[in-house]
């Protein structure tokens, strides 16, 4: 009889993620089965809600067929923060291509279903913020503890978050929100005003300072 | 107020008034009903952000609040230059978030300079540029705009997506 031991890989099972939740896990689910990124899938799982809204009633079955992953490792508190603040904006880009797709389909005329599943959109609209509404009231508080905001005392202008004059960079910092937004907003301001908002991010850049410490970068 | 439970409301309240005004039992149209919920979302929101120094949703809170006005104030009063008033709009409520911004923060005064140099530009720009022709021009621009904006939506959110992890 021949002896040779045959090395069998572990089966890969299909389960919801423990730690990367947003709604039920599926997506980051599918992510670690198919060994990619969580928001990828994300991102594509919004984009299919283009073709009508069957693809949350598959990810209702998914969700409620397939067991959560047991044995992943528990995250730490930061880890579990990072990860949230990723999704949100995972979240936040997803809905805003989607939407950006669903008009830009309207403008060329592509999409002009009225009805979602069988029922008319304007009962589907109202009964999904019923639902929101009633999720957000119902959900426990998470145990994550409170996170202390650590915001700049003082506005400067950055040095490191710089295209221009370092203005966007200082201020989205201040603010606590995405320079790159900021900046797109700016832009955006400026031409509907046709110029004029300029004259804001001039103010700015001339009364702001550099912000101290390092003098060159 | 908790934000989960202001967002929770909100989205009833739009709920219940998108269902009234889609039945015909209340005389609102979609502008209205995102308006009215911007406001209801907008005022606890800045209150609760204002105390605790969240500057990022006391902003955005400060420009749903501005907006929502803006859509009511747009269906109400029959405003005939619609496109005039995103003019006004974006240097009002500008300046609006900047003196939002001092009162957070009164230490950092340029915020009210910039802040009162944009509302008094906003309230020359109802008052005497239409004198000058800008308007329009702002609606060539808006008409602009008005074709490419799904297009800004998608490159705002790939640009989002791209910086997420930062």
């Amino acid at each position: 009889m021949d002896n040779a031991t045959v090395s069998l890989s572990p089966i890969k099972k299909f389960s919801r993620s423990k730690n990367n939740v947003v709604i039920a896990g599926v997506c980051a689910g599918i992510a670690e089965y198919m060994k990619t990124e969580p928001a990828t899938i994300r991102i594509i799982a919004l984009l299919t809600l283009l073709f009508g809204g069957w693809s949350v009633v598959a990810y209702l079955i998914t969700a409620s067929l397939i067991p959560v992953d047991k044995n992943s490792v528990s995250l730490s508190q930061s880890e579990i923060i990072s990860l949230r603040k990723e999704n949100f904006k995972t979240v936040i880009s997803g809905l805003l291509i989607l939407f950006g797709f669903y008009f830009a389909f309207r403008v060329i005329g592509l999409a002009g279903s009225t009805r979602i599943f069988i029922l008319p959109n304007d009962f589907i609209f109202p009964l999904a913020a019923f639902a929101i509404g009633i999720y957000f009231l119902t959900i426990k508080p998470s145990n994550t503890g409170t996170t202390l905001l650590v915001q700049p005392e003082k506005l400067f202008r950055s040095r490191t978050d710089k295209k221009l004059t370092g203005v966007c960079g200082g201020l989205a910092e201040y603010i606590g929100i995405d320079a790159t937004v900021l900046r797109i907003i700016f832009i955006l301001a400026a031409l509907l005003t046709l110029g004029i908002f300029a004259s804001l991010y001039l103010f700015l850049f001339i009364f702001f300072p550099y912000e101290e410490g390092q003098k060159f970068e | 107020m908790n934000n989960r439970i202001i967002l929770g409301l909100s989205s009833l309240i739009f709920g219940i008034l998108s269902m009234l005004s889609s039945r015909n039992i209340i005389l609102l149209t979609f502008e209205d009903v995102v308006g009215i919920v911007f406001i209801f979302y907008s005022i606890p929101t800045v209150y609760s952000a204002l105390s605790n120094g969240e500057r990022g949703r006391l902003t955005s809170s400060t420009i749903l609040f501005l907006v929502g006005v803006v859509f009511l104030v747009k269906s109400y009063f029959e405003i005939l230059d619609t496109r005039g008033i995103v003019f006004f709009s974006i240097l009002f409520i500008s300046g609006s978030v900047l003196v939002i911004l001092f009162i957070e923060n009164i230490k950092e005064k340029i915020f009210l300079y910039a802040g009162i140099v944009l509302l008094v530009l906003s309230y020359l720009s109802l008052a005497q540029f239409k004198k000058f022709g800008l308007f329009n021009a702002a609606n060539r621009i808006g008409n602009l705009s008005e074709v490419f904006w799904p297009v800004i939506l998608i490159v705002m959110g790939i640009i989002i997506f791209v910086n997420r992890k930062k």
